[in-house]
């Protein structure tokens, strides 16, 4: 009993009190992977502090994780899909699924669907309008 | 119970996932926008006004007039020369807060020796190239500014990054004014860029002074440009003015020409280095041309001094024609340093001011061919350095207690007067709780001399700086949706300047202002909010042996449904002096904003809309019967669209 009163406590409040940039990342990822437990690798530590503020598990090696989050292509993650912070990664690099920027002086959110489909990802239909059908 | 748990559960994280992204996108924008590094590093500092990017998109305010216009104690004038200028003096010069307000361009100090400002040239300038604006009145901390101030304005540049694309905008009005702006900003890896272009023809109401038109007009070109590459930031800014001079400084207020054109130039470097980036150098360099050409109908008699004959003969004046530049330049390194408790700020400044008259000649007209010529008057070369050493100490005495140091030591060196040592200094004290601040200061601030004063034969070159005590305290309360300030500051200018007929004298007397305000901001839900200032200031001119008191009002209601955002601003104005009716002037503005996507906007504005500003009694004009208003009644319209 006393478990799941502490899961309806953290499902039901896992989402205040935390930063907006934790909560689109959250959102994406578990929308994409559609699974429970998500593994990111991250390297940077504000993006690390982002990634664990959304309540996903920091993969130590690239191989382990689910995603990448990251400006750019990180060595031994060429495998992986790559959700970045930079347009122009997500532009040139061919694993970046999808980018959230900024640009004309607001924050942007663009997918690749090819390369959302490369990695077998899922797409749910509240993502879809900020899908491109190419670049 | 444990399927209820379950699906309850379930609920709440199918909730989770549904926010919707377009909402979250918006609320990152806010808590992300550039005007908090202020909001949170600055949390000490006095009398602080922000508008963000948001309140900048919603109010869509066009220029930095419309910013002013509803700034408490002070409000927009123009000089009889057309110049913006934010006081009810005999605007003939520059007024004394004129020369008390700042501006600075991405922390580059933007001024001139003639008047220790150049809020005269940047006082309407538009705000498209903007991100976000900080206003300070009082005294503010050294990391603001460190020079004699009641007012601070500080522009921010839109980010290369965050800006980065394309932006188009057009502008008309009633007067048949057209505006146009384009601006492009990129970013990649090590090098940024915001590049800034526009073009303007300002046409305002043609006011009649018996025969004569007397008009405002303005063609503007401005060019406003950052690069950043690796630590390194350069600035670029140059704009261009051709304008009317209005009233200028014919006797009766009836030109037969009045033709100003201005050009200003601004370069600035920054670079902050050492490993924690604690240490920043700058150097900036600031050049104003201004080219003038008036003539009169009635000529002014004075004396002059004919060259060939070393003899003062009497003079009849038609017009002024004079060119003169004026260029500062000046480098300075801070540094910041975090001790235990204590929070430092120091650094070193040297300023190089210049201001030389190209050309200066009286227009005459010869008693016997009755053609029109010139005469030169001087030529000058006035110089002024500066060297300044400033410290700040912030000291955390507890966890809610902070004491605050501050002392700058300048050295004064000009052309003309003897040498000065200044010493500014400044105390506080904060006490903050998470709700509460109160915060007490005093401050002691030299004012450098300006130009005017140089030059002048019978001014004496022991002429000593004028200097400002100000004593204040703010209390401020502030939960999450509303927020409410109390101010009071008492400002004392000593050994201001005067003249009588033998030239530039201090006064033994005190020009004394008690200045009150109470402000609150009421935020109802993200898209409506209400912003309320009241205040109140008692003048004593004791010199003039003139009292008054003005006070006022100043309210916005910012609403947005959906795409539509309506912005109603109210401004009350009431002046009191001895011996004159009560002078009441209020204006009533709406703004208009409809976005119709993302990246295409309209906007209508109305401005003044029931034409009820009293205006400035102009000296000469129509006998000093009537008035003319800095804010007319104006109805403007545009759009713009990014890509």
């Amino acid at each position: 009993m006393k478990k799941y009163i502490l899961i309806l406590l953290i499902g039901g409040t896992s989402l205040y009190g935390v930063s907006s940039e934790s909560k689109i990342i959250k959102l994406i990822f578990t929308s994409l992977l559609n699974k429970s437990e998500i593994s990111v690798y991250v390297e940077e530590l504000p993006k690390k502090e982002i990634v664990k503020e959304a309540g996903f598990s920091i993969a130590n090696i690239c191989s382990k994780a689910d995603i990448v989050y990251a400006s750019k292509i990180l060595l031994g993650c060429e495998e992986k899909p790559l959700f970045t912070d930079s347009y122009m990664s997500f532009l040139n690099e061919e694993n970046a699924i999808g980018a959230f920027y900024w640009k004309k002086g607001r924050p942007n959110i663009l997918f690749l669907r090819h390369r959302v489909e490369k990695f077998q990802l899922h797409m749910p239909k509240k993502l879809q309008k900020y899908q491109m059908e190419s670049l | 119970m444990k399927k209820f748990l379950l699906t309850v559960s379930m609920t709440s994280s199918l909730f989770a996932n549904e926010i919707d992204l377009d909402n979250l996108l918006d609320d990152f924008a806010n808590e992300n926008d550039l005007s908090n590094t202020t909001k949170v590093e600055k949390s000490g500092t006095m009398q602080l006004v922000v508008y963000t990017r948001e309140d900048l998109d919603r109010l869509h305010y066009q220029s930095l007039k419309d910013i002013l216009n509803m700034q408490r104690f002070f409000t927009y004038r123009e000089s009889r020369f057309g110049y913006s200028d934010l006081v009810k003096s005999e605007p003939m010069r520059v007024g004394k807060a004129g020369t008390l307000v700042k501006v600075y361009i991405d922390d580059f100090e933007l001024s001139t020796l003639q008047y220790d400002t150049a809020s005269h040239v940047l006082g309407n300038i538009e705000l498209n190239f903007v991100n976000h604006v900080e206003v300070y009145q009082g005294p503010p901390s050294f990391e603001i500014s460190t020079k004699a101030s009641l007012m601070v304005i500080k522009l921010y540049t839109k980010n290369p990054q965050r800006d980065s694309g394309n932006k188009v905008g057009v502008l008309s009005d009633n007067y048949g004014s057209y505006s146009t702006f384009f601006h492009t900003a990129n970013a990649d890896d090590d090098l940024k860029y915001f590049l800034y272009m526009s073009k303007s023809d300002f046409q305002r109401e043609v006011i009649k002074n018996g025969d004569t038109d007397l008009s405002r007009d303005e063609v503007r070109k401005h060019l406003m440009s950052t690069f950043e590459y690796k630590e390194n930031k350069i600035h670029l800014q140059y704009i261009e003015k051709k304008q009317d001079g209005f009233l200028t400084n014919s006797w009766d207020a009836t030109p037969t020409k009045d033709d100003i054109e201005q050009s200003f130039l601004n370069i600035g470097y920054k670079k902050d280095f050492l490993e924690d980036r604690s240490a920043t150098f700058k150097a900036n360099y600031t050049r104003t041309i201004d080219t003038v050409d008036f003539m009169d109908d009635q000529p002014l008699p004075i004396l002059s001094q004919l060259a060939s004959l070393k003899l003062m003969v009497p003079t009849f004046v038609y017009g002024e024609e004079y060119k003169s530049k004026d260029e500062i330049a000046s480098v300075s390194i801070n540094k910041k340093l975090n001790l235990k408790n204590h929070e430092i700020f120091m650094g070193i400044n040297y300023t190089s001011k210049k201001l030389t008259d190209i050309q200066n000649d009286y227009v005459v007209k010869d008693f016997f061919t009755q053609t029109y010529g010139t005469i030169p008057t001087y030529n000058t070369l006035t110089k002024q350095n500066l060297y300044s050493i400033y410290v700040q100490d912030a000291y955390r005495v507890t966890q809610n207690n902070t004491l605050l140091l501050a002392l700058k030591l300048e050295k004064e060196n000009s052309s003309y007067f003897d040498n000065e040592t200044l010493l500014t200094s400044r105390v506080s004290h904060t006490y903050e709780t998470n709700n509460f601040t109160f915060m007490t200061y005093y401050t002691k601030m030299p004012v450098n001399k300006i130009s005017y004063l140089f030059n002048s034969n019978s001014t004496k070159k022991d002429l000593k700086n004028e200097y400002i005590t100000l004593y204040g305290h703010e209390t401020k309360y502030k939960i999450d949706n509303f927020d409410i300030s109390y101010n009071i500051m008492d400002f004392k200018l000593y050994n201001m300047f005067y003249m009588d007929n033998n030239g530039f004298y201090n006064s033994e007397n005190q020009y004394k202002i008690i200045f009150n305000s109470l402000r609150l901001n009421y935020t109802f839900s993200d898209k409506h909010s209400l912003m309320l200032d009241l205040w109140r200031e008692d003048v004593n001119m004791e010199e003039d042996q003139l009292q008054y008191y003005k006070d006022g009002l100043s309210m916005r209601f910012l609403n947005t449904f959906e795409k539509l955002t309506f912005a109603n601003e109210f401004v009350f104005l009431r002046t009191n002096e001895e011996g004159i009716s009560d002078q009441n002037e209020w204006q009533y503005n709406l703004g208009i904003t409809y976005k119709y996507t993302k990246d295409l906007t309209f906007f209508v504005k109305g401005e003044n809309i029931f034409d009820n500003r009293a205006g400035y009694q102009y000296l000469n004009y129509k006998n000093d019967s009537e008035a003319i208003d800095s804010i007319e009644e104006r109805y403007s319209f545009g759009m713009e669209y990014t890509f």
